[in-house]
Order: C-alpha cells, then sequence, then structure tokens
C-alpha cells in the first residue's frame, strides 16, 4: 500500500476513530487505581494519540507530496538521474556578444535620416571627423526579451575615437522623443548629436554615448513605456532590451549611474516611469515641467476610461502608472530626476508649472528633483545635455 | 526562543506529556455516568491528543524549518507592504546588507561533504595551517544578514551568505565572484538549505573538486512578507517581490561583496515555490540571470489563502505570472533553465515535460530527472552536486576580465 494511498489514510483514520471511542467506552470500566487499569489507560490513550497523529503525518505528507513511497521516506532510494540537454542548441552557450553591423545593432540606414547644415562632420565616415566631433549612427535595436525592434539614432563622442581612451566605459543618455527624425527640432537626432558635440568639445559637458530614438518605437498604442499586461513589454524594452545591447556593442556604462534617459512632450512620462520603476538601470531622467499622473493616451482613473487596457484591467496596475502615486505610496526610488523648463511662457503655462510643481513636491530622498531651463538661442538643450551629463557618473575602466 | 529551539520544542513536549499524565490521573475522576463527566472525559482525550499534536508539528517544523521565527508565523515584522517614506528620508542611506554573525563552517571532508547537521563553530581564531581546521580562507564563511531593498522599502531580517574560501585567498583578492541566488520553498525557513540540504557542504565539496568554480551563495525566503506567500510577485499596490529579488537584491550584494555585476556571472536556484521563483525571475529578468535552477518547482503559482490577491485582479497580469503562457505568448528570453522532477513520485513531472517542450531558442531547458523521487530534501540533495556544476558551467566571474568592446572596431 502506496504511502500516499488514500486507502492508507482511511484505515489510519479508522483506527483514529475507533481508538478514540473506546477510549471514551473503557473509561468507566478502568477507572480504579489498580496498576493494571492504570496500564492499560497509558496504552488506550497512546493508541488514540499515535493513531491521530498519523493521520495527520500522512494527510500533510500527501498533501504537500513530501514523500512519495516508503522508500523515500525511509531513505533506502538513492536513485539518481543525468541532466539531459536540449536537442536543439549549442552546448547551451549563450550567444556571443555582438558588435555593430552583425546583430543586434544592426547598422541598417532607416528612412529619413535628417540632414543639416553640419551633418556631415557627424556622419563623415572614418577617423578624422569623428575623433573631432563624434558620429551619429543609424541603428536598429532588436529586443529579443521584449520582442520589439526599434530603429534608433546613436551618437558616438568623440574620445570614442581616441586611441588614449580605449577601454575606458562612457556614460548613456537615452533620449527618447517624438521629433527624432524631425529636422530642426531640438529633440532631433541631428540636433542632440550637434548640441551634443559642441557641449563635449567646448568641454561643457563629459563625453556620453547618446541612444535616440522615437517614443512610439516600441508601438504606436502604447506610447507611455510601460509593460502592459497581455500587450507590448515596451518597459521590457527600454529598461532591459536597450542598455543590453547598447552594452554589448559599445564601451557603454554598466551600472545605473551611468545611464539617463531623457524626454520630450512625447517621451516625458517615459523617461520618468522609466527611471522610476527602473532604477536599477537609470540613475537619471529628465522631461519637461508637467504632472505625469497618467501614462500618454490615459486619460481616466477609472475601468473603461481611454488607456485604461494599459492596466490590465486592474485598478492597483492603474495606480501604479500614476507617478504621483508612485511618489506618495513607494518607496522613493534613488533617482535624480531634471524638469525642463521652457524659457518663454506660453498660454497655460503657469497652471501647467503649479500643477508640476504640485508633483515635485512629493518627491522626497533618495529621489532628488531639479529643474533646469532651456537655453535661449539655437541649442535649446545645451544646459540639459550638460547637467544630464554632469550629473552621471562618469565613465571609468570596466 | 524560536519556534524551532530545544527549550521550545522541550516546552511542548512537557506540555504534551503533563496533559496525558494528568488524563490517567484524573480519569477515576470523571468516571461516572453524569452528562459534565462525559463532557469531561471527551475533553480530557481532545485535550491529551491537540497537545501531542503540537509536540509532533513542533518536531516537523524543526526538522523541517518550515518557520524558525514566531514573526515570520503570526507577521509581526515590519510593514513591507508600500511605504512612502523610510529611513532615508533623513538623507542618511542605510546600508543594505547588514551583517548580524558570522560563522566559519567545518572543513569538508572527503569523500563525504560536512557534517548534514551543518555544525558550524562560532567564528574562533583557528591556527593556520591546522590540518581541517583554520578560518575563512580555508573554510569560507556563512554569514547572517539582514537586506533591505531601496526600491521596494522590502526588509527581509534574516538570510545567508556563503562566501567560499577563495574570497578570503590573497590570489582571489581582486576576482568578482559569481553568485547564485538560492530561493526557499513555502513556508521553508533558509536556514533549512543549511542545516537539510548542506548547501554550504556540498559547495565546498564540490569546489575543493574542481568541479565548481568559487561562487557566491545568497540563501533567502521565497516569502518576503510572511506568513503571505508572495511567489515572487510584484503585488500590484503590495509588495514588489519580483523588484525586490531581481534588483534590490543583486544591486545590494553587487555594493556589498566582491560579486559580478551582469547577468553573465548570476544565476538563480530554488525549491517547490523557490524553483518557481527561480524559473520566473530569470525568464523575466535575463538582463540579471543567465541561469537558473528550479528543483520540483511548479510552473503556475496557485492563489489561496496563503497568497491573498497576487495579481490586482487582473486576468492578463496573472497571465503573465504563468510560465505556460509566457512561453507561449512572449519572446523566448535568453536564459538556460534547468528542471528537475521524478519520473514517480513528483506531481510536476508531466508539466516539466510539457514545459522542456515548449521552451525555444535562445532560451534553453535541461531536465534532472529522477527515476523515484519526492517534493523533499533527500531528492534535492541527490541531485544538488550536478545542479552546482551545471551552473558554474553557465557563469562567468566579473572583474578586471571582463568584455570591453574595442573602441576601433569600425
Amino acid at each position: 500500500m502506496g504511502l500516499t494511498s488514500g486507502l492508507l489514510i482511511g484505515l489510519a483514520g479508522f483506527f483514529a476513530a475507533g481508538a478514540f471511542a473506546g477510549t471514551l467506552l473503557m473509561w468507566r470500566r478502568l477507572a480504579t487505581p489498580r496498576p493494571g487499569h492504570v496500564l492499560a489507560r497509558a496504552g488506550l490513550l497512546l493508541a488514540a494519540q499515535v493513531s491521530v497523529m498519523l493521520v495527520i503525518f500522512l494527510s500533510v505528507n500527501r498533501s504537500f507530496g513530501f514523500f512519495a513511497s516508503w522508500s523515500d521516506l525511509f531513505g533506502t532510494n538513492n536513485t539518481t538521474g543525468q541532466i539531459v540537454a536540449p536537442r536543439h542548441q549549442n552546448g547551451g552557450q549563450p550567444a556571443p556578444i555582438q558588435s555593430p553591423g552583425t546583430g543586434e545593432l544592426a547598422a541598417r540606414t532607416p528612412p529619413g535620416l535628417p540632414r543639416t547644415g553640419q551633418g556631415s562632420l557627424l556622419t563623415a565616415p572614418g577617423g578624422t571627423a569623428g575623433s573631432r566631433y563624434g558620429r551619429l549612427q543609424p541603428v536598429r535595436i532588436d529586443g529579443v526579451r521584449s520582442g520589439i525592434s526599434a530603429a534608433a539614432y546613436v551618437y558616438l563622442p568623440p574620445q570614442y575615437f581616441w586611441p588614449a581612451e580605449a577601454g575606458r566605459t562612457l556614460p548613456v543618455i537615452v533620449v527618447i522623443s517624438g521629433h527624432v527624425t524631425t529636422a530642426g527640432d531640438p529633440y532631433s537626432a541631428a540636433s542632440l548629436a550637434l548640441t551634443a558635440a559642441q557641449e563635449i568639445t567646448a568641454r561643457r559637458a563629459r563625453p556620453a554615448i547618446y541612444v535616440m530614438l522615437s517614443a512610439s518605437a516600441a508601438g504606436r498604442r502604447d506610447l507611455g513605456c510601460l509593460d502592459v499586461p497581455g500587450g507590448p513589454q515596451a518597459a521590457t524594452f527600454f529598461a532591459q532590451d536597450l542598455p543590453s545591447a547598447i552594452e554589448s556593442s559599445y564601451p557603454a556604462s554598466r551600472v545605473a549611474a551611468g545611464w539617463a534617459v531623457l524626454g520630450d512632450a512625447a517621451g516625458g512620462y517615459c523617461a520618468l516611469s522609466l527611471a522610476m520603476a527602473h532604477s536599477d538601470r537609470f540613475g537619471v531622467a529628465a522631461a519637461p515641467l508637467a504632472a505625469y499622473s497618467t501614462p500618454p493616451g490615459s486619460t481616466g482613473t477609472r475601468p473603461g476610461a481611454p488607456g485604461w487596457w494599459m492596466s490590465g484591467g486592474s485598478q492597483q496596475l492603474r495606480d501604479e502608472s500614476d507617478l504621483s502615486w508612485r511618489l506618495r505610496n513607494m518607496p522613493p526610488p534613488p533617482v535624480s530626476l531634471c524638469f525642463v523648463r521652457s524659457a518663454a511662457a506660453g498660454p497655460g503655462s503657469t497652471q501647467r508649472a503649479g500643477a508640476a510643481r504640485a508633483f515635485l513636491a512629493l518627491a522626497k530622498p533618495p529621489t532628488h528633483v531639479a529643474e533646469i531651463t532651456l537655453a535661449a538661442g539655437p541649442w535649446p538643450l545645451a544646459p540639459v545635455l550638460d547637467r544630464l551629463a554632469a550629473e552621471l557618473a562618469p565613465g571609468g575602466r570596466p | 526562543m524560536t519556534l524551532t529551539s530545544g527549550p521550545f520544542l522541550a516546552v511542548v513536549s512537557i506540555v504534551a506529556a503533563a496533559t496525558m499524565a494528568a488524563t490517567i490521573l484524573l480519569w477515576p475522576c470523571v468516571a461516572g455516568r453524569k452528562a459534565s463527566h462525559a463532557a469531561a472525559r471527551t475533553g480530557l482525550l481532545i485535550a491529551t491528543q491537540l497537545t501531542a499534536i503540537l509536540a509532533v508539528l513542533g518536531g516537523l517544523n524543526a526538522y523541517f524549518s518550515f518557520i524558525v521565527s514566531w514573526s515570520d508565523l503570526v507577521g509581526t515584522h515590519a510593514s513591507t507592504t508600500l511605504q512612502a517614506a523610510h529611513g532615508a528620508a533623513h538623507g542618511a542611506v542605510a546600508a543594505p546588507i547588514v551583517v548580524t554573525q558570522t560563522q566559519i563552517p567545518a572543513a569538508p571532508r572527503t569523500p563525504r561533504p560536512a557534517a548534514s547537521t551543518g555544525a558550524h563553530g562560532t567564528r574562533s581564531p583557528a591556527p593556520a595551517g591546522t590540518p581541517n581546521g583554520g578560518g575563512a580562507a580555508a573554510n569560507g564563511e556563512i554569514l547572517t544578514v539582514q537586506i533591505t531593498g531601496d526600491r521596494t522599502g522590502i526588509t527581509v531580517p534574516r538570510s545567508y551568505v556563503y562566501l567560499p574560501p577563495q574570497y578570503f585567498q590573497p590570489a582571489y583578492a581582486h576576482r568578482l565572484f559569481p553568485v547564485v541566488l538560492v530561493l526557499t520553498g513555502y513556508p521553508s525557513d533558509p536556514r533549512s538549505e543549511i542545516t537539510r540540504l548542506n548547501l554550504p557542504g556540498a559547495v565546498a565539496s564540490e569546489i575543493a573538486a574542481g568541479r565548481v568554480q568559487p561562487t557566491i551563495f545568497v540563501m533567502m525566503f521565497s516569502s518576503v512578507d510572511m506568513p503571505r506567500d508572495t511567489e515572487c510577485t510584484d503585488i500590484p499596490s503590495g509588495p514588489q517581490a519580483e523588484t525586490f529579488f531581481a534588483e534590490d537584491v543583486p544591486l545590494a550584494v553587487e555594493q556589498s561583496f566582491r560579486a559580478a555585476t551582469g547577468a553573465a556571472g548570476w544565476a538563480v536556484m530554488g525549491d517547490s515555490t523557490g524553483g518557481y521563483c527561480a524559473a520566473k525571475l530569470a525568464m523575466m529578468h535575463s538582463d540579471r540571470f543567465a541561469a537558473a535552477v528550479s528543483l520540483s518547482g511548479y510552473y503556475t503559482a496557485v492563489q489561496d489563502f496563503t497568497t491573498g490577491s497576487l495579481y490586482g485582479r487582473s486576468a492578463a497580469y496573472r497571465s503573465e505570472n504563468d510560465l505556460f503562457w509566457r512561453l507561449g505568448h512572449l519572446p523566448p528570453p535568453p536564459v538556460s533553465v534547468l528542471l528537475t522532477s521524478s519520473r514517480v513520485g513528483e506531481d510536476n513531472y508531466l508539466p516539466t515535460l510539457r514545459f522542456l517542450s515548449m521552451i525555444r531558442p535562445p532560451m534553453h531547458g535541461y531536465s534532472l530527472i529522477l527515476p523515484v523521487g519526492g517534493h523533499n530534501f533527500r531528492t534535492w540533495k541527490r541531485e544538488i552536486g550536478q545542479a552546482l556544476q551545471w551552473m558554474s558551467q553557465r557563469l562567468v566571474p566579473g572583474g578586471t576580465a571582463g568584455p570591453s568592446p574595442s573602441p576601433h572596431q569600425h
């Protein structure tokens, strides 16, 4: 009879009930001080106890499946097995690190690479121009974990090309923008690269690798860079796939203190939510001054509201996507949040700034908040890039 | 006095024995025909059985190290649920890992590894060069630690860190050691990894035999909110257990020890619930863990009275925590998993075969199936050596020899 068989438990239960009833039935007959009776009492009690313990042990064992057989229980089972490898693989080794142009970061030129007056300096192939101003590269990032594949631009600073700097890691600034390919926009890849090149060569900003991609890189439905339950896994793309791809292809920093994420109006929520929910990857975030209580495309906080699908039908998950709710209800993440204020006042800007400051006031250490004002003139983002580069841990020998 | 301590077990046993003795003595006093006597007889009999059951349960609990501390049983830890402000609000950032005790394990004896009772001496300045004696450089160290997660606000009051002997040897002074995070089942105290599985002893003898590279082991309870069974899940608006194990713990360990950074140096292993956790954490965070070992693990977490609501009433979020669903609906992550079961005696045998059949590259599924086994440490002890070797083959130490792409590759 098996250790876990129902019949055994039934038998034990039958004995337990019988011992219990028998003790009660015999009670009055054994109520004398005779030694034989005292012994009989002890025997009856023990029988009742042992049988009830047996029932409990057998039931617990059957329910949890601790010991499957008598040999298992008494330790006489010493069988061993062999590890069986899957049929389809090369010794189980992970894929080798791939360099640009061969794998994860394939240098395919997406259409619409912006042309700027000075862009030729940046896009010039080979040594001298690159070592002086850096280089802007179009790439494709294939997210192995999220299944999301996105076109992006990578700006490599001049230091990347200097033999003396070989082997040093560089901090990384990820830019999520609605205008990556909009010629002339400050958040376009070309303008950002030129701004960075100018600030780096003038030594106002530390060198950094810039990765620039569209806010809709992870799909047009989810613009909040969230992992939607049962839907697009944009957070996995931005917080796992992108850093792994960049780290395996460039001498990029491998710690959160060396990674920043910057968003424009379309990518601001992404930047902040990525840093707040994935502070192990991003130590610094910057976004336009605003309140960020809902992800882009989501307006309501109740079931059925636009964007409700992004929370997988859960009020609790919806709450977690509200960044002010996070600041109020979750431990403050160890990140620096920079809010970018436009120098020129537009309509409604005072009201927006008020809501934004209420949001900022919720942040407690170790979360740090700061405000940066855009510069007037042709390079409005220069102070933002300077500040982000200063906040980031400088590169070092890996 | 812990739930598994000798004094506690002694008290429970004495109460059981006293109740039995009292019943035998008082027996004649309640032998009348009155209804009150009949009731008293039944009451006495039930009392003897209950106290005896309590003693047996206490003994089983101590043997299996299910629940060691009272606070785990009744949940009186400082709240590990979401909290807006904690100590760091004053600017003082507490150390994420606090060592509360240091022990040097007994030297592994060959051919049999260290005593299965896990006898550890407290730290003593043993003379160097003594055969089988010696300090940390000879036998390694087991630290009892408290781990606090910056991001999740979760504090686990007691975990164990095994540092291999090489950690203390000058030749390895600049080595960043690979790390294995070990998670217990529910409810099973992390001490069971030492007392029942004898993991440090098994590791020490495998390292000494050259079959496993020197590795740090971090042994933790898979539940972060005892007595609740959190199943390594980021519970919506609740304890963020997944984030704790995937972000807080690795960063805390990397900050506190000479540990490898990056997925290539990290694996996660567990039994039962810890096995589900291991496979899930590796599949969801393949950027943190390169490999996972699931000893008698399952693939779909059950919600019951011990877990409470885990998924914020979202069917989609629940699906994402179902590892079968993940294999069927999401891209296979770049991780290797080793799954164990037994052809006879384990419920997860057929699910494990099904899970293995669904794995596609770049994920790789390995299996270790025993002819006969069970859901117990005796079975896992027969698998642990092979599992340790399998993990060791998939981990690379970090350190100065880390990959650094040349900037001149274009």
